[in-house]
């Protein structure tokens, strides 16, 4: 008797917890095919109106672009500058190493606002001026560290032996690289490359301040909630769901597949 | 012939001393084996074999050709890791060509190559599967044949029996010596299980704080120890305490017994080193006198423990195969091969 309530008060704490957490998603996909300007219940007629009106609205796809330009390109640089570092940091032992693990973690730690205020102040010493390339460097800058502690992590677990197995063998170091250390990083670069595209999709503070004339998407969708809430961010919104429930179900399905063969 | 020499090798870690003027020739062809306790510093040896570490100081050359400076893969050696450091990704097929696939060796032989590594550690059947997907003893196999399909001039094996069952690890140890005799390979091997090291080994290497101790077969360094620490670590050993008379002339027990002194000073107190099997019961009542105070039945052997008087207790081991002669308590009389007994500070 007493297990069974233990087991119904698990079972519904459990669901209260999902409830809380994407009863509002749900209600924002659902008023997303309201016909209605306004949100309210109860929902008089549904229409696929505001997705015509999304695909209409130039502004609102070039931000969709805008976003998805930066998130792939800074994902894509930060590992390529992240996963040497990883790696290096891992192998060698070179002085300062603890510091660097330690302060590699700052750009995240740090509130966008002061990295981003820092930045506007740095990068015309450089000659870059606030533009989606300021913003795409700054996007580089946190995604970095992301990377780099992310894959540090998994390199840890490693084992260093399967390296010099590889160098035993035959493989030169870059070739042991690409067919030994890489293939058995594949999970944890799937999955922080996901992070990072889901990290900069919806980054605002570091973009607001390195951002010109052109729009990301968060820093649109906000300039649209001053002029009130349209429909049109229930249906941008439906999209980005969709898109990250893909992204989260193909990121746990490969975990999964490397567990299984573990 | 001389496939593998080490000169004057030296090895720092830091301000640690571990590897201390090292030289060892390896004959080609020979099963040798480095024995040692953990810290002695004999896997460093190894893996500066291997091309994993680079010595401070010293050479090392295969073939006639001085390699010490050379990575990993530029040598012709193969290494079968403790762990066996299969690659998860791989099928144990992919596993087995990945070092022809380095040598850019052509599909079709690769393909044989491969299938023929298998079949001769028995595993072809399982070509397919991932490394994670077999038992430690199998993984180990798989790792025998990569390293091997490579064809190096020595094959390193680096503790490789240590993660298996006792008798898992008693079939592989015969496996690996026919393999090496079938092959014709040299093997070095690096183990601190010296009954591993006995059994297989054309030649033991026994090595402690960073010095070859002695390189000899093993009943060479089983009966005729070289050093004090060869003849505590392997085996068995009784000590008697002594005091030497002269170059070939001990006292022990009131008794002068004729036996190799190494060169002990005259008048110092030493001891004389007996393995259990050396020591006999004699009719002879002129040799030494004890009670038998203990008999334990050890399976192959009989162990009785006599007590010579003075506190001086020796242990000896015969054969099961007949009744004992004696019961605790009884009066015996001993003595021993004095070929087979050493003597050492």
């Amino acid at each position: 008797m007493v297990q069974k309530l233990k087991n119904i008060f698990t079972f519904s704490s459990a669901w209260a917890v999902m409830l809380f957490l994407y009863l509002p998603l749900f209600i924002i996909i659902l008023y997303s095919f309201n016909n209605e300007s306004v949100n309210a219940f109860p929902i008089r007629s549904y229409s696929l109106k505001w997705y015509q009106a999304l695909f209409k609205d130039d502004e609102l796809i070039g931000a969709v672009f805008n976003s998805l330009k930066i998130a792939f390109a800074s994902t894509f640089i930060a590992l390529c500058i992240g996963m040497p570092a990883a790696y290096a940091i891992n192998k060698y032992s070179f002085w300062g190493k603890k510091s660097l693990e330690r302060i590699i973690l700052m750009p995240i730690t740090l509130p966008g606002i002061v990295t981003g205020v820092a930045m506007l102040s740095f990068f015309p010493f450089y000659g870059i001026n606030i533009s989606l390339t300021a913003v795409l460097i700054g996007h580089i800058t946190f995604l970095c560290a992301v990377v780099i502690t992310q894959l540090l992590v998994r390199f840890k677990q490693m084992d260093p032996f399967l390296e010099q197995a590889a160098y035993d063998l035959g493989a030169k170091p870059l070739s042991a690289f690409f067919k030994v250390i890489l293939p058995n990083m594949r999970t944890a670069i799937i999955g922080t490359v996901l992070l990072c595209l889901v990290l900069s999709m919806d980054e605002i503070p570091v973009t607001f301040f390195l951002i010109g004339g052109t729009n990301t998407l968060p820093i649109e969708i906000y300039g649209m909630m001053r002029r009130g809430i349209t429909p049109e961010v229930n249906a941008i919104s439906t999209f980005i769901f969709i898109f990250s429930a893909i992204a989260i179900i193909i990121s746990t399905r490969t975990n999964k597949k490397n567990k299984s063969a573990a | 012939m001389t496939i593998l020499e080490l000169q004057h090798i030296n090895k720092y870690y830091g301000n640690n001393h571990v590897v201390k003027d090292l030289s060892l020739q390896v004959e080609k062809g020979k099963f040798i084996t480095v024995l040692g306790p953990s810290g002695c510093g004999k896997t460093t040896t190894l893996r500066m074999i291997a091309g994993f570490e680079i010595p401070n100081s010293g050479t090392i050359q295969l073939s006639g050709k001085d390699i010490t400076n050379l990575p990993p893969y530029n040598r012709n050696v193969n290494t079968v890791f403790q762990n066996y450091a299969l690659f998860p990704n791989m099928t144990v097929e992919e596993n087995v060509a990945f070092g022809l696939q380095q040598k850019k060796l052509s599909k079709d032989s690769i393909k044989q190559k491969t299938s023929e590594m298998l079949e001769m550690v028995r595993m072809g059947s399982f070509a397919k599967r991932k490394p994670q997907e077999l038992s430690g003893g199998q993984q180990q196999r798989v790792a025998i044949a990569r390293a091997v399909a490579n064809d190096p001039d020595i094959l390193l094996l680096d503790e490789p029996l240590g993660a298996l069952d006792l008798k898992l690890r008693k079939q592989m140890q015969f496996e690996l010596k026919q393999l090496q005799q079938q092959l014709n390979k040299t093997f070095i091997y690096v183990t601190h299980d010296q009954e591993e090291a006995l059994t297989m080994s054309d030649e033991i290497a026994v090595m402690n704080g960073g010095v070859i101790e002695q390189l000899s077969n093993a009943n060479e360094l089983y009966y005729h120890p070289e050093t004090k620490f060869v003849a505590d670590f392997i085996g068995e050993i009784n000590v008697l305490p002594c005091t030497v008379n002269g170059k070939v002339s001990v006292n022990v027990l009131a008794k002068n017994i004729p036996v190799q002194t190494n060169g002990l000073s005259i008048g110092k107190n030493a001891g004389v080193y007996l393995r259990p099997e050396s020591i006999r019961f004699t009719a002879d009542t002129n040799a030494f006198k004890g009670t038998v105070v203990q008999i334990l039945f050890v399976g192959m052997f009989r162990k009785y423990k006599v007590d010579l008087g003075n506190n001086i207790f020796v242990t000896i081991a015969e054969t099961t195969a007949n009744a004992s002669p004696h019961n605790p308590g009884d009066e015996v009389y001993i003595t021993w091969n004095s070929e087979q007994a050493s003597v050492f500070e």
